[in-house]
Parts: structure tokens; C-alpha cells; sequence
């Protein structure tokens, strides 16, 4: 999904993503991101400690931590809430 | 929440993608009968009224043209909102809360991409419906003209049933442009929505 998505979209789109562990090439593939913005945000979310790295051999996985739990949930509930609030469209 | 939310999601997605189609149908018949008005007008000045064929010459061409750019709006648009829909026909319910809001996140991401395209769209809605119905009462007109005549035959019929058509589109597109505005009023104000709730989700950021 290469749309304008603001950063804290793609936050919650990796760290739902991350639920499993995931290479980096798999996270930047699934959300549509190059290298260098990918690693920004991957960087971001394990200083907040939202994802934690393992290092298996030569590979890294991430995983979202239970840390994030919170952000998700909040995130989930405003954006669930720009259907229930505003009156839709219909034909 | 979640099944309320998914209910205005699914009727949501599947007006704007009605919408979109149908959009797209009359787009494609603005181009053809532009395009057949055009030949008509050229074709009608052999028979000497110059003044009002080079005028519906001029009207249908411009609605050949608006025709076009109203495909090719539509074909934008409604290639973001085909895989969504697809995705959302697949899913077997319960639909889980992180999918709809993978969904959700998605359409706003699309909206924000497609928001000049759709506001061009409700501009090229209008101005088509307003080309065709200005073609259709120039068919009546030229309808009128020809009854007048003593010598009528049949044919003389085939301006109204062009007039009939001509103020259809007409109409449909002005009915069209009006929906898309509310489209765009409904999303815009999700729009803001989000930029709220950044504010919120950028606090909860910092706190941690």
C-alpha cells in the first residue's frame, strides 16, 4: 500500500504485523516501505521498546511487545470510532 | 463496536464502488454519444443550419472530452477501492477488530491519495451534466423545428429520443456530482478525525 499514510498508520501496520516474528525485508515488503524508511521506523518503535529484536544466526526478528498493547488498542478505537461517529455515505 | 462499524464500513464501500461504476457506465456513454453528436453536427452542415451544428458540434465535443477525463478519473479511483473490496469479500465473518482497521487505515490512505481526483470528479460530474443537458435541449429544439415542418416524416422523432438521452446523462451526472460531494464532505471530516487523533496517539508515544 504505497498511499499516503501518516506515521503513526504505519506504526500500527507494523507492530500488527510484528505480532509474529518478521525479518526486516518481510516488514518493509508487507508495508510497502524502502530500506532506509523502513529502518527508521523499526528503529523508532524498539527505542520505545514496542519491538523487540532476536538475532537468530544471520537473521533478525521482530516482535511487538506487550508494550505496545496500548497504542494498539487506542489506535484501533479512534480509527474504528471515524465510522461510528460521523455520519457515512450511502447512495 | 466492531459490528457497527463493519456495517457502515461495508454499506460505505459499496455505495462509493456503486457509485464509482456507475460513474465510470456514464462517463463512457458521455464519450460515445459526444462522439456521435459530433459526427451528427458535422454531418448536418450539408443541410445548411451552420450556426446551431457548429454549436452542438462544439457542446459534444466538449462532452467527448469530459467523457474521457471521467473514465479516467473513475479507473483511478476505482482501482484503490477494487482491493479492498475484494479482501473485504473474502474475509468469512467474524471479521477480527485489526482487519477492519486495516481496512479503515487503508480507505483513509486512499481518500487522502484520491482526494483531488475525486473533488476533479465532482467538478467534471457537473460540467458534464451540464453539457448534456444543454445538447438535450438543443435536440429539443431541433425536434421542434423539424415538427413544424408539413412535410414531416418519422425521423423527424429521432431529435426527441436523442433529447430523451442527452438530459438522462444529464441529470445522472448532476445527481453523480452531488454524491461524490457528499463523499468528499464525509471524509474530510474523517480527515480531521485522524489529525485529532494524532495528536492523541503522538502523546501516548511520548509518554512511554
Amino acid at each position: 500500500m504505497a498511499e499516503r499514510r501518516t506515521p503513526y498508520e504505519i506504526y500500527w501496520e507494523i507492530l500488527v504485523y510484528c505480532k509474529a516474528p518478521r525479518t526486516f525485508t518481510a516488514i518493509i515488503n508487507r508495508c510497502d516501505l524502502n530500506s532506509k524508511t523502513g529502518q527508521d521506523y523499526i528503529s523508532f518503535l524498539g527505542a520505545k521498546g514496542y519491538l523487540s529484536r532476536t538475532v537468530e544466526g544471520e537473521k533478525s526478528w521482530y516482535t511487538t511487545t506487550e508494550k505496545a498493547g496500548e497504542y494498539l488498542s487506542l489506535f484501533t478505537e479512534l480509527y474504528q470510532k471515524l465510522f461510528d461517529t460521523i455520519p457515512g455515505f450511502r447512495l | 463496536m466492531t459490528d457497527e462499524t463493519l456495517s457502515q464500513f461495508r454499506n460505505e464501500l459499496n455505495s462509493f464502488f456503486a457509485l464509482v461504476i456507475l460513474n465510470m457506465v456514464f462517463g463512457a456513454l458521455a464519450m460515445a454519444f459526444g462522439m456521435q453528436f459530433m459526427i451528427a453536427s458535422v454531418m448536418g452542415f450539408a443541410e445548411g443550419e451552420i450556426p446551431l451544428n457548429v454549436l452542438a458540434g462544439a457542446i459534444s465535443l466538449a462532452g467527448f472530452g469530459l467523457g474521457l477525463s471521467w473514465v479516467l478519473s473513475s479507473a483511478k479511483v476505482l482501482k484503490g477501492i477494487t482491493g479492498i473490496r475484494r479482501e473485504y469479500s473474502e474475509c468469512r465473518d467474524p471479521v477480527p477488530a485489526e482487519i477492519l482497521t486495516g481496512w479503515i487505515v487503508r480507505l483513509t490512505a486512499q481518500y487522502r491519495e484520491n482526494r483531488e481526483t475525486i473533488r476533479r470528479m465532482t467538478v467534471i460530474c457537473a460540467l458534464g451534466g451540464c453539457a448534456f443537458l444543454a445538447i438535450g435541449v438543443l435536440n429539443l429544439v431541433q425536434g421542434i423545428t423539424w415538427t413544424a415542418d408539413p412535410n414531416a416524416s418519422w425521423i423527424q422523432a429521432l431529435p426527441f429520443i436523442a433529447a430523451g438521452i442527452n438530459l438522462t446523462i444529464g441529470l445522472a451526472s448532476l445527481l453523480f456530482s452531488g454524491y461524490f460531494r457528499r463523499y468528499s464532505a464525509a471524509w474530510d471530516l474523517r480527515l480531521d478525525e485522524t489529525a485529532r487523533s494524532e495528536t492523541i496517539l503522538e502523546r501516548t508515544l511520548e509518554q512511554q
